[in-house]
């Protein structure tokens, strides 16, 4: 009886020394390897105007420019993580002149740290002319980008046939930001 | 089949954790009574050997292991997160529970020619975590929105709760008759610090939108409480002399019960239950809360270039959505108190016993003697916050001689198919030692395992004889 019971006991305690000494081995410390590189889509600017917009009190508009003061591209997060960023533009332009889109990005000193634009295209036909421009922030544009405290944007309508209150078409611009992050330790 | 089948849908969807399978209805372990009050009794009396009587840790994770994650395996650690984060069903969940008996005891009362009652007494420390794993929160760390336009991260997928208690019981136990045995215990819970999120909804979207590319939709209740840990307070904040104070009932302060039942449908065949933890803390004392709640539509700021009538300007525009975005994400604190409720657990199970010992003196069965042997069946389940989790035990129990008994479970659950659980409960006089342990086929790797489960302790027993 006893013996049957010394057995038992080494059975048992054989199986769990086994058992206990098979564990493979793993390493914590990987969790510092971690990135996450996810890319964030953001609806930026927007407008729609007819024609009639660029006509006022008997003379043309012809320029146009409005301001906003962000802080969202010079937080520490983006400082630290983010690695490309893009501003996506889509204009659809009818009216029978082509529009120059200039945005200027200013530091909080007011001082121009980066500037670009681009010209959507006339629509003789009064047909919708899409134009797309992408501007991409790598390096020097990036860490510009990154100081900016404020965007500034103006429109600008191009010589052309003259526009008035019954002038047809109209024009859109959707905008969007994408920004690409790397995130580690 | 369609059984096989349905089995494995109802263990993988309702999961289970914290379970006791080896101590349930295991009575010569004088703890036993604390997962069934109403469990038979087999001694005159006991008393727990003070912080050693009854240990418990138990851990589990319902989907991704230790060792899905940190096998030092070579490969890269991103590549084995994403691979994590992906194959996470939603409702997989993370649990760790601990307890420590502090003391414990318990006698047998009634006239002397007939002890058919017995009181229980103590009081232990238990340590509670969950947290499901937020899938949505991940996958839009790990992906950002742009390669999700369209789908809803819900917010509703983050929910954990952790809290320390200490726990002070008395139970009563009677056996009415040979067949009848029922028990009661009350219990006074001591919280020593508890922070609880489980009531989250809302989610965050982007679609595509009217005005410009993208809507981004912010809906947004959540809430994180807390109770004794006063992350803000300076003067009351959290220190080591708190857990003896509190301990001592001086936490916030909760009530509850067990009760069960044993019931023997013949010589042989017994069938019991129980409900553990039917009870409520209330929060009140050291009370922080947070919450986040609101609502905010974005889709771009519009420079109306136009619209001089208005006399706004695109920076006023903005402003404004600056000022919703901060409303939205703007934390209220508050220290309202809250009551939490304990998971509540269920016991049940169905058990046949067998095989007297064969005396060597007359080569005839031993009538009087006990059964040497045990199965049954076992159903546990525990009240969670999202869903209740189940598991399923199958068990044989075994006397081995006078001073040992023997049991080997096999249970099924969401963790896994093959939790083969070992227990043994040595006698030698009065003095009791036991150990429990689970998941053993599993120790070949134990990072590998989805949960384990220790509980061990030592008792000084009073025996009738």
């Amino acid at each position: 009886m006893e013996g049957k019971i010394y057995k038992i006991y080494g059975l048992v305690l054989s199986l769990a020394m086994c058992f206990w000494s098979c564990t493979e081995e793993i390493d914590l410390n990987q969790a510092e390897d971690l990135e996450l590189s996810p890319v964030i889509e953001n609806s930026l600017l927007f407008f729609e105007a007819p024609a009639s917009e660029f006509f006022e009190g008997g003379t043309e508009v012809n320029e146009s420019s409005d301001f906003i003061e962000v802080d969202i591209f010079k937080n520490s997060f983006n400082r630290s993580h983010l690695i490309k960023a893009e501003f996506v533009f889509e204009v659809v332009n009818s009216i029978d002149r082509s529009y120059e889109l200039q945005i200027d990005f200013l530091d909080d000193l007011d001082q121009l740290v980066h500037t670009f634009s681009f010209e959507a295209s006339a629509s003789p036909d009064n047909s919708e002319i899409y134009t797309k421009y992408t501007e991409v922030f790598e390096g020097n544009t990036l860490r510009a980008l990154m100081v900016t405290g404020k965007l500034s944007f103006t429109i600008t309508m191009q010589p052309g046939d003259e526009v008035n209150e019954n002038s047809p078409g109209r024009i859109n611009m959707q905008s969007k930001s994408v920004f690409y992050f790397n995130i580690k330790d | 089949m369609k059984a096989i089948s349905l089995i494995l849908i109802l263990t993988s969807v309702l999961c289970f954790s914290q379970n006791k399978q080896l101590l349930y209805g295991f009575s010569e372990i004088p703890q036993s009574l604390l997962s069934n009050p109403g469990g038979k009794v087999t001694n005159t009396g006991y008393f727990g050997i003070p912080f050693l009587s009854h240990f418990h840790v138990n851990g589990g994770s319902s989907g991704a292991t230790v060792y899905d994650l940190f096998a030092a395996d070579g490969v890269d650690f991103s590549t084995k997160f994403r691979r994590v984060v992906y194959d996470a069903k939603p409702g997989d969940f993370f649990t760790a529970n601990q307890q420590l008996e502090i003391v414990s005891g318990g006698f047998a009362i009634g006239p002397s020619y007939n002890k058919n009652q017995y009181l229980s007494f103590g009081v232990y420390q238990e340590f509670d975590f969950i947290t499901y794993f937020p899938k949505d929160i991940a996958v839009l760390a790990l992906e950002g929105n742009q390669a999700n336009i369209g789908r809803r991260f819900d917010v509703s997928s983050v929910s954990a709760s952790a809290e320390v208690i200490a726990v002070w019981h008395v139970g009563y136990n009677k056996k009415v008759n040979d067949k009848f045995t029922y028990g009661a215990r009350g219990k006074i819970y001591s919280s020593i610090i508890n922070a609880t999120s489980n009531k989250n909804e809302g989610y965050f979207t982007t679609v595509l939108g009217g005005n410009n590319f993208y809507q981004h939709i912010f809906n947004l209740d959540t809430a994180l409480r807390t109770s004794g840990y006063a992350l803000n307070g300076e003067d009351n904040a959290f220190e080591p002399k708190d857990i003896l104070t509190r301990t001592l009932l001086g936490g916030n302060l909760g009530l509850g019960f067990d009760v069960g039942f044993t019931y023997n449908l013949d010589n042989q065949w017994t069938f019991d239950a129980s409900l553990q933890d039917v009870g409520f803390i209330r929060h009140s004392k050291e009370v922080e809360n947070y919450e986040v709640k609101g609502e905010l539509i974005f889709e771009g700021v519009d420079p109306i270039f136009f619209d001089t009538n208005e006399g706004d300007t695109a920076d006023e525009f903005y402003s404004e959505i600056e000022d919703e975005f901060e409303d939205l994400f703007d934390t209220n604190e508050n220290s309202d108190a809250y009551t939490t409720w304990r998971p509540i657990k269920f016991n049940a199970s169905l058990n046949y016993a067998f095989g007297k010992k064969r005396l060597k003196e007359c080569n005839c069965l031993a009538g009087e003697q006990p059964y040497m042997n045990r199965v049954g069946a076992q159903l546990y389940a525990i009240k969670r916050p999202k869903s209740p989790q189940l598991a399923l035990t199958a068990y044989y129990y075994r006397r081995l001689f006078n001073g040992l008994r023997m049991k080997a479970t096999y249970t099924l659950d969401s963790y896994s198919f093959n939790n083969i659980g070992l227990g043994v409960s040595a006698h030698l006089g009065g003095a009791n030692f036991y150990v429990l342990a689970d998941n053993f086929l599993q120790y070949q790797n134990i990072y590998d395992a989805q949960s384990v489960s220790l509980q061990l302790g030592f008792n000084y027993i009073f025996n009738n004889k």
